[in-house]
């Protein structure tokens, strides 16, 4: 299944990409946001449908089974890689300056130091990437800002909302990186004129919610390749 | 254990520091051999005193921010920080108390060195430093709690980190947050790290 491409605004930006902007519409979009009191230990995914699309290993698929601790990494590998190669291109295509450009260069530098280490904590179970198309978003300065908010938002509450699912010998390596996403969150907020912390306390987004919001953007353009040689049997 | 006694946000100076840049690239081959900080297996009975010294870590962020916010030194986008921070992290404070099988402790005596609140700069480099201090401080107790506990810290922390972004760019750290990772670092760690900031706790040196 591939994410449907949704019709542009009279901005130019997709309308999924307005709904994943964080400032009030995100909050409501999300619905599906576990409150943080309710979720514990369980990451519901019933995404199987999403996870193929986006080219990931199927998530736990039994309702009440949490995630093995290698899809939990695979799901912020893929996240992670999302990020890196929207700031890379962002850097490459260069119309950036000033203090945009500085945030592009470094924050993809620590995306991509992310990426790397978990593709080495990982290594052969690590789930191919996917690829991505960015739509324009890294062509200007006023789209760049506004996508590395929803980003930089989107992983902030993402990893926070998997890590009291994770093991004891990841747990302590994984809120390393996630501060640092947090921190991505309040300076890119500061450059774009937003709020940079507009809430006491960050929201929990669970595996499920995230990956459909990734979905939602349509930056992922491929849909696994079929191994299948035969045509299906079924009849429609 | 990696000794922390010399991070950037700990060294001596003129009581306040600013963090160093890190290349992102070796800081991600660091970040596998960053070292777990807890001993022992997590339980509730163990929350609690991690708790307590939580709400320690954001008092000591509130009493700052609200003493320099009164200061009559900051003004503008960095009045606005101090503002926004402390309200934020006195929410802190009550969500971590909620947490406790009983009353929270009564706040210590927070001091601060006169040089903290000089300038406007001096009051963004310590706000820097503090941040820096209370990421790695949730962070350094991150495999301690229990994931019922975390449920909570995670998302103070994430708060913490915004406010850490925020006062950076303010305060024009170079770089920014170039670091792949924020690590942890021990309760002792912490408190060890203040008196070079310029704060002492209880009256102690």
């Amino acid at each position: 299944m591939s994410p449907d491409r949704p019709a542009a605004t009279d901005s130019g930006l997709p309308t999924t990409l307005a709904a994943i902007d964080r400032d009030g519409a995100l909050a409501d979009a999300l619905g599906r946001a576990v409150s943080r009191r309710g979720f514990l230990r369980h990451s519901l995914l019933g995404a199987g449908a999403l996870t193929s699309a986006l080219g990931l290993p199927a998530l736990a698929a039994a309702a009440g089974e949490a995630s093995s601790q290698t899809d939990l990494l695979n799901y912020a590998l893929t996240l992670e890689r999302l990020q890196a190669d929207f700031f890379t291109e962002a850097e490459m295509v260069g119309v950036l300056e000033g203090r945009e450009r500085e945030a592009a260069r470094v924050i993809g530098a620590v995306e991509r130091a992310h990426v790397s280490a978990l593709l080495q904590s990982l290594g052969s179970k690590a789930a191919p990437s996917p690829s991505f198309d960015f739509r324009g978003t890294t062509e200007s300065t006023s789209s760049f800002l506004k996508t590395a908010v929803a980003f930089e938002d989107l992983a902030s509450a993402a990893y926070a909302g998997v890590m009291p699912d994770l093991s004891n010998d990841v747990v302590g390596v994984v809120a390393a990186v996630h501060t640092t996403e947090s921190q991505h969150a309040g300076w890119i907020r500061t450059l774009a004129g937003t709020d940079p912390s507009p809430n006491a306390i960050e929201d929990l987004l669970t595996v499920k919610a995230t990956l459909e919001i990734v979905g939602s953007t349509g930056f992922i353009t491929t849909a696994p390749t079929t191994t299948a040689s035969g045509r299906p049997s079924f009849t429609g | 254990m990696e000794d922390r006694g010399t991070h950037p946000s700990a060294r001596p100076g003129a009581g306040v520091t600013r963090a160093t840049a890190i290349a992102g690239a070796a800081a991600g081959a660091a970040l596998l051999a960053i070292p777990l900080l807890a001993d022992s297996k997590p339980s509730r009975a163990a929350d609690a005193a991690i708790l307590e010294y939580l709400i320690l870590v954001e008092r000591i962020q509130v009493a700052f921010e609200e003493r320099a916010a009164e200061a009559g030194l900051a003004s503008g986008a960095l009045l606005t920080y101090l503002r926004r921070a402390a309200e934020q992290d006195r929410v802190h404070v009550g969500e971590l108390a909620g947490l406790l099988p009983g009353p929270a402790p009564d706040e210590p005596e927070i001091e601060f060195d006169d040089a903290i609140f000089v300038s406007a700069d001096t009051i963004a480099d310590a706000a820097v430093a503090l941040k820096d201090l209370a990421l790695s401080a949730y962070n350094g107790q991150a495999a301690a709690l229990t994931p019922e506990a975390l449920t909570t810290t995670v998302s103070l922390v994430a708060i913490d980190g915004r406010h850490a972004g925020w006062i950076k760019v303010l305060a024009k750290v170079p770089g920014v947050a170039p670091e792949a990772t924020d690590p942890g670092r021990t309760e002792q760690q912490v408190r060890s790290a203040l008196g070079p900031i310029g704060i002492t706790i209880g009256g102690s040196p």
